[in-house]
């Protein structure tokens, strides 16, 4: 018998494996003085040395290529959704990247990359592959401004979809969350909404063109004299990277 | 004197180049780091009052040509109330006012006791933003306070006064170079002993 124990089980035998893979001469550096490495080896284990370091920085390499890879392919299937959008729509679009999120304190804001330099003027509605986004607030050279609809400030004319009722929906003051919510205000007293329900623009008010998705509705509070709902905006506005500026409608 | 409030303009002028790259947290209710209010605050207690107000000038009117929004031309008949947006130049006065505040610390801070200016800075921010809200509430009508507001400014304080060691130490080097002292209450003792 010699120094290790009879085992069977073939490739899956620890003693095995031991003994056939991990007694390598790297390992068998940490095995201390009781298998000292001959002194003819070191050549060899500089060398395998060099070599392992060589694969890690080429792996290092490969994974930043890999990100790299996996970024590009993300920004490409949204330029090719960017596309579509563009040629599906009936708008006279300008497509924008976000170059800042939320630049003020108490705005719901943010910045894009095109501005009068490619005819965006103000009050331009703003939108996305899901929904309106909100309006050209300040134009500059080459970037703008854009008010969301989370904001206030931003009031739309809406329909809600499959009934009569229109009213005007704006953010709410304080919605810092990651899932803000619109005010849906001036429904009749016994509107019949009902959570779900789609809300569309109207077209009223000279700035937003008719029949653009805005969002769905999750609650209905009934009033004395009016109802209010509470509407989910269709755009994620915190995942958002591209948008489009309506420059005129039916080119 | 005049080198180092020339020096604490620019650096205020600079902070609002360095404002423009700092993103807001979103995951703390868009919490931000106010650097250029932090400049300011942190100099309007290094400096004299004409120079405080001086650069609450500079910075509330920076500020507010960097925050305002534009005004809504829509239909009356659809936007029956509209929403109003804070005056142009507001923020010259709040700026001032805790310009003031800060100063209040001014012989501490003359001591060599900058340590109690750098928690006044976080106070005066949270007092500067919960003013801001105010005012917001006040010309459009109610006032709501959520906790999302309560986090933003609580966040943006503590944020802010985090940074402003750094600041101080800015003014530091930048007095030395200029050859004034920020503490000569400080200094005084030492000189005697020699």
């Amino acid at each position: 018998m010699g120094a290790y124990p009879q085992r069977t089980g073939g490739a899956r035998d620890p003693g095995r494996l031991f003994q056939g893979h991990l007694a390598h001469p790297q390992i068998r550096l940490f095995a201390g003085n009781e298998n000292p490495r001959p002194a003819a080896g070191n050549e060899t284990f500089k060398e395998l040395e060099a070599e392992l370091s060589t694969i890690r920085g080429e792996i290092g390499r490969l994974r930043i290529i890999e990100s790299r890879f996996k970024e590009l392919e993300r920004e490409n299937a949204e330029l090719r959704h960017a596309l579509d959008f563009k040629k599906a729509t009936d708008f006279d679009v300008v497509a924008a990247r976000i170059i800042r999120r939320h630049p003020t304190t108490w705005w719901q804001t943010l910045e894009i990359d095109a501005g009068e330099d490619r005819g965006i003027g103000i009050q331009l509605s703003v939108l996305s592959n899901d929904g309106l986004v909100g309006l050209i607030d300040r134009p500059f050279g080459n970037r703008s401004s854009v008010l969301l609809i989370t904001d206030e400030k931003c009031q739309v004319s809406v329909r809600v979809e499959g009934s009569p009722e229109v009213g005007i929906l704006s953010g709410q003051r304080g919605e810092f969350d990651r899932n803000p919510t619109l005010r849906l205000r001036f429904l009749s007293k016994n509107a019949s909404i009902r959570p779900g329900q789609r809300v569309f623009t109207t077209g009223r008010g000279g700035i937003f063109q008719p029949n653009i998705l805005v969002g769905s509705i999750t609650t209905v509070e009934r009033g004395p004299l009016d109802s209010e709902a509470l509407v989910r905006p269709a755009v994620d506005l915190n995942d958002l990277s591209t948008v489009f500026v309506v420059l005129s409608e039916n080119p | 004197m005049l080198r180092y409030n020339l020096s604490a303009v620019f650096l205020l002028l600079a902070a609002f180049l360095v404002q423009q790259f700092v993103p807001a947290f979103t995951g703390l209710s868009h919490a931000r780091i106010l650097i250029v209010h932090l400049v300011f605050l942190c100099a309007a207690v290094s400096v004299a009052t004409p120079t405080m107000l001086l650069l609450a000038f500079i910075g509330g009117i920076l500020w507010d040509a960097h925050c305002s929004l534009a005004p809504m031309i829509a239909d009356p008949e659809v936007y029956t109330q509209p929403t109003e947006s804070l005056r142009f130049g507001y923020s010259i006065l709040l700026f001032a006012a805790m310009g003031f505040l800060m100063q209040g610390l001014n012989p501490l801070f003359r001591a060599g006791k900058w340590q109690f200016s750098a928690l006044l800075t976080g106070v005066a921010t949270f007092l500067y933003l919960a003013a801001d809200y105010s005012l917001i509430s006040f010309v459009r009508g109610n006032f709501v306070i959520s906790r999302s507001i309560l986090r933003l400014t609580g966040y943006t304080s503590l944020l802010t006064m985090l940074f402003s060691p750094i600041v101080f130490w800015l003014l530091y080097r930048l007095a030395k170079l200029f050859d004034h002292s920020l503490y000569p209450e400080a200094e005084k003792p030492k000189r005697r002993a020699y």
